[in-house]
């Protein structure tokens, strides 16, 4: 059964540049509009139950298809099917059979404690008392906010109230879950936890999750396909094993050193920069693995820190539009 | 001045509020939901202003009591006074919700608000009682909603006559379902805005 279905999407935006005659000549004779197209002939279909990586560089689109499978935005041209609606025409029907997180946005109110913020969700999205009940001591259990639920939401850290914004987005148990850069912000502890609790939940519960994330990590724990989109077109729909095969087995592996010229002789390993007591190595992980590159500096070396970071999302596109898996040196964290 | 002062203050700014919305993006969020953004906003301040019209009202009453040494109204006023609040505060409600949606076409709507506080301090009697003014202006202030949000309750605390108090009640209503036409109307205007250039 299918969850999401685009078919041939496209949204332009009308953008007027900026008169460079003056506020008055500006009113006047204004400047020729012109379309900028974000998003171009997109299509590709989810079925129920997938978990699905929606990726790609800044501008490429994410947010702009996104918003037109929420219904806030209208395409200029083509369709889109979520959990059977047409989101621009039946918003509020869609509004209850979908739950969206985006990252830098809150859902919850900033005065209220948290419990306060679900129950007008729960009167929002008209769910039963009992089973809104049961249904948050599931969520509270899961995502870990048990300990905070009577708390002001302007009292809780980052990480805790992105758990509870993730935990609201599910009181509705909506068939899709739509994430935008669900963990940005967040440290590493709170990223895993928080990808191990996504999982869970949508693995047991059978919820579509369409998720956007620059943070390689975040697609390699909790997607199982990857769509990968650039100026607004389809680039790649695969299964994340061949991405992952493919483009994403590159990690960088940063080593602070004792020694002032450090050096790593290693097959799949390259330099990518050595400086004085620092030494950046990429490692192509089919040949080594990380765990025996690093077992190997450590033998060899005198290390005094180390950090290991995934390729980044800019290096893996480009790489596709390369058609190999080979990709620049550059590094975030991961 | 009790009533005109707690009115004004009651409401607060919630056009800020919205505004604030629409300049994040963080109005995305209320767009998404099932409800109405402008029913859930209005929703939301009502309840704020409910809150502080309580406080506001209790010390002002007695701060009155005080001075004066009597009770300020008979009690026989008190519920078309009370209605009239009420209906002063939904008309400045649904002002400020516009004035908060108009971010979306001038990007601030703080001049907008600026220019409109002033002519509701001047034609809606909280510098001076419209009963001072001279009678064309009086006129004039009196025809315009601004005189429904500040001089309307206020006048019934002097004079609550019947049929004063009804017809003051109906001059309200009307300047209320004027404003919440008004308010639909920005309110689609600014949805269908969002929805081809985006939030």
């Amino acid at each position: 059964m299918t969850a999401i279905v685009v078919d041939r999407l496209s949204k332009s935006f009308r953008v007027r540049p900026p008169s460079a005659r003056g506020v008055l000549a500006a009113l006047l004779r204004p400047e020729p509009a012109t379309d900028v197209p974000a998003v171009r002939d997109l299509s590709f279909a989810i079925g129920r139950g997938e978990r699905v990586a929606f990726i790609g560089p800044n501008g490429a689109g994410k947010s702009t298809t996104l918003k037109m499978l929420t219904g806030i935005l209208h395409p200029t041209s083509g369709h889109a099917a979520v959990a059977g609606f047409v989101p621009w025409r039946q918003r509020r029907q869609l509004a209850h059979r979908i739950g969206i997180v985006f990252g830098q946005r809150s859902q919850l109110w900033y005065h209220l404690p948290v419990r306060g913020s679900f129950d007008l969700l729960r009167r929002i999205y008209d769910v039963d008392r009992a089973a809104a009940a049961a249904r948050l001591a599931r969520l509270a259990a899961i995502f870990d906010i048990g300990g905070f639920l009577d708390r002001p939401v302007a009292e809780l850290s980052l990480g805790q109230r992105i758990r509870c914004e993730i935990a609201a987005a599910l009181l509705h148990a909506p068939a899709v879950l739509l994430l935008d850069e669900p963990t940005i912000g967040l440290d590493v502890t709170a990223k895993s936890a928080l990808r191990d609790h996504l999982t869970a939940l949508a693995r047991d519960e059978g919820t579509t999750v369409l998720l956007t994330s620059h943070d390689t990590g975040d697609i390699e724990k909790i997607c199982d396909r990857v769509i990968v989109i650039d100026h607004g077109r389809l680039l790649l729909d695969e299964p994340l094993e061949r991405l992952r095969r493919d483009f994403m087995q590159r990690r960088a592996v940063v080593l602070i050193t004792a020694e002032e010229k450090p050096a790593l002789d290693m097959p799949g390993v390259a330099v990518s920069t050595a400086e004085p007591y620092r030494l950046t190595l990429s490692v192509d992980t089919a040949i080594s693995p990380v765990e025996r590159v690093v077992g190997a500096a450590l033998l060899r070396l005198t290390v005094q820190d180390l950090v290991i970071e995934n390729p980044p999302l800019e290096d893996i596109v480009k790489a596709i539009y390369r058609g190999d898996g080979s990709m620049e040196q550059r590094h975030v964290p991961g | 001045m009790v009533v005109t002062e707690s009115v004004a203050i009651a409401v607060g700014y919630p056009y800020r509020a919205v505004e604030g919305d629409i300049q994040s993006g963080q109005i995305a969020a209320g767009l998404m939901r099932p409800l109405p953004y402008a029913l859930a906003t209005l929703a939301e301040w009502s309840g704020n202003t409910l809150h502080r019209l309580l406080v506001l009202d209790a010390a002002g009453i007695a701060a009155g009591v005080w001075l004066t040494g009597m009770a300020p109204v008979s009690p026989a006023a008190i519920p078309a006074i009370l209605i009239s609040t009420l209906l002063a505060c939904a008309i400045m409600l649904l002002f400020q919700l516009q004035f908060g949606y108009a971010a979306a076409w001038v990007g601030s709507a703080a001049p907008l608000f600026w220019i409109w506080q002033k002519l509701l301090f001047v034609l809606g009697g909280l510098i001076l009682p419209l009963t001072l003014y001279p009678q064309p202006l009086r006129a004039v202030a009196e025809a315009t909603p601004f005189a429904a949000m500040l001089f309307a309750p206020a006048s019934l605390v002097l004079d609550a006559a019947p049929a004063r108090a009804a017809a003051t009640l109906v001059s309200q209503l009307i300047w209320l379902a004027l404003l919440a036409a008004a308010t639909f109307l920005v309110d689609r205007a600014a949805a269908s805005r969002f929805a081809e250039r985006g939030v």
